[in-house]
């Protein structure tokens, strides 16, 4: 009997890790509150161990369609972070708005390694349309979070938090105004189409 | 083909066009959370030819490139082996089959675009602006609608030839010829 209750309680500290919230715990929102007002919220379970990254797209991108709202919670440091996820399916936004990051890599001009974050996130909130490769504006500018497919929610959890540690930093520097706005993507991992036909460049396409 | 708009804070998407099976009115919808006062005409110029693209795009799927102005036969037949290649993948990635038919179209519309419509999308801005530099300065503001990511993974273009392409882009939006819509 003792040995099964230990094992309940087991289960329990697993499933509810990262999750346990207290009152006096602060509470950062990701882009903002406002965002997180409508009826429809669903929180999106990042320690689920049935759910990988693939997985996780695919339900943010149906929730958003069905115009409900997901989110991720992550307690980290006394913090609970409530994260709303942008659509990110079939259509695309400017790519200059983009900011695009992987594990160990930033996807922007020639690429560079993801310690340089503070100093890309930066640039691409501050840019205001200077560079045209960076956001047009802060309230434009997004961050795209690629991980492998077959990535954890733990390893989301990681990424987001490292992004979101990186992004508040920058934010204390603009007196907490920059809205951090986050959407998931695996576009590199889509393998490549057929090869155009041989002759196509020099075909008249009437227009 | 109807316009529509809406406003989403949520979708960073400034317009979509989905795949409309069923009916024969295709519609663009325009984001305003997005597409706002504040974006300049020629980008938002850019937006109207790269979704009316994929509203024609989609008409030629539906009616088998019937005219008028079909593709050539070699470019849609490469348009339908794409759709093929791609509506394999995302059946295996998506439940609901509306999510299948708009991925596939855009995959394969998107890989359409990077390689042969980056010119005539260019060309139309160019007019747009009253022709008011060579073509090379306009194609930033066709590559940067997403087209640069499938782009770059087929290798029809480099990252240095989008960073100069950017760089010209500034003289467009810098200077002081003054467009209607601006």
């Amino acid at each position: 009997m003792k040995k099964l209750l230990l094992i309940i309680i087991a289960i329990n500290l697993l499933y509810c890790k990262g999750k346990a919230f207290d009152e006096n715990q602060k509470v950062k929102y990701y882009p903002s509150e406002k965002y997180f007002e409508s009826n429809g919220v669903v929180e999106i379970d990042l320690y689920n161990p049935n759910i990988n990254f693939k997985k996780i797209y695919r339900r943010v991108n149906e929730l958003h369609v069905n115009d409900s709202t997901p989110y991720f919670e992550i307690t980290h440091d006394d913090t609970l972070r409530r994260i709303m996820p942008l659509r990110n399916d079939w259509g695309h936004g400017s790519s200059y708005n983009i900011l695009g990051i992987s594990k160990d890599s930033i996807w922007k001009e020639n690429g560079y390694p993801i310690t340089e974050l503070y100093k890309l996130l930066k640039k691409h909130y501050e840019n205001c349309g200077k560079n045209p490769q960076y956001s047009i504006s802060a309230e434009k500018a997004w961050v795209e979070v690629e991980l492998d497919t077959n990535a954890t929610g733990s390893d989301l959890e990681k990424a987001l938090l490292n992004l979101t540690n990186i992004f508040d930093k920058l934010n204390r520097t603009h007196a907490d105004t920059l809205e951090l706005k986050v959407g998931l993507s695996y576009f590199s991992q889509i393998p490549p189409p057929p090869p155009p036909p041989k002759d196509a460049e020099n075909i008249n396409i009437g227009i | 083909m109807k316009f529509t708009a809406k406003t989403d804070g949520s979708d960073p998407a400034p317009a979509r066009t989905p795949f409309n099976s069923s009916g024969n009115i295709i519609t663009i919808r325009f984001n305003l959370a997005v597409a706002t006062d504040a974006t300049l005409a020629i980008d938002l110029a850019g937006t109207i030819l790269h979704e009316s693209i994929h509203a024609e795009l989609h008409r030629l799927k539906l009616t088998n490139n019937s005219g008028p102005n079909p593709l050539p036969a070699s470019l849609f037949n490469w348009y339908m082996q794409m759709w093929s290649f791609y509506e394999a993948i995302n059946n295996e990635d998506f439940d609901d089959p509306l999510d299948v038919l708009n991925q596939t179209a855009a995959d394969s519309q998107h890989n359409l675009m990077a390689f042969r419509f980056i010119d005539p999308i260019a060309s139309g801005l160019r007019e747009f602006d009253e022709n008011s530099y060579p073509l090379d300065n306009y194609k930033h503001y066709v590559w940067s609608d997403g087209l640069d990511e499938y782009g770059l993974d087929a290798g029809y273009i480099t990252d240095n030839e989008l960073t100069r392409l950017s760089i010209l882009s500034k003289i467009v939006r810098d200077d002081n010829h003054k467009n209607t819509c601006d």
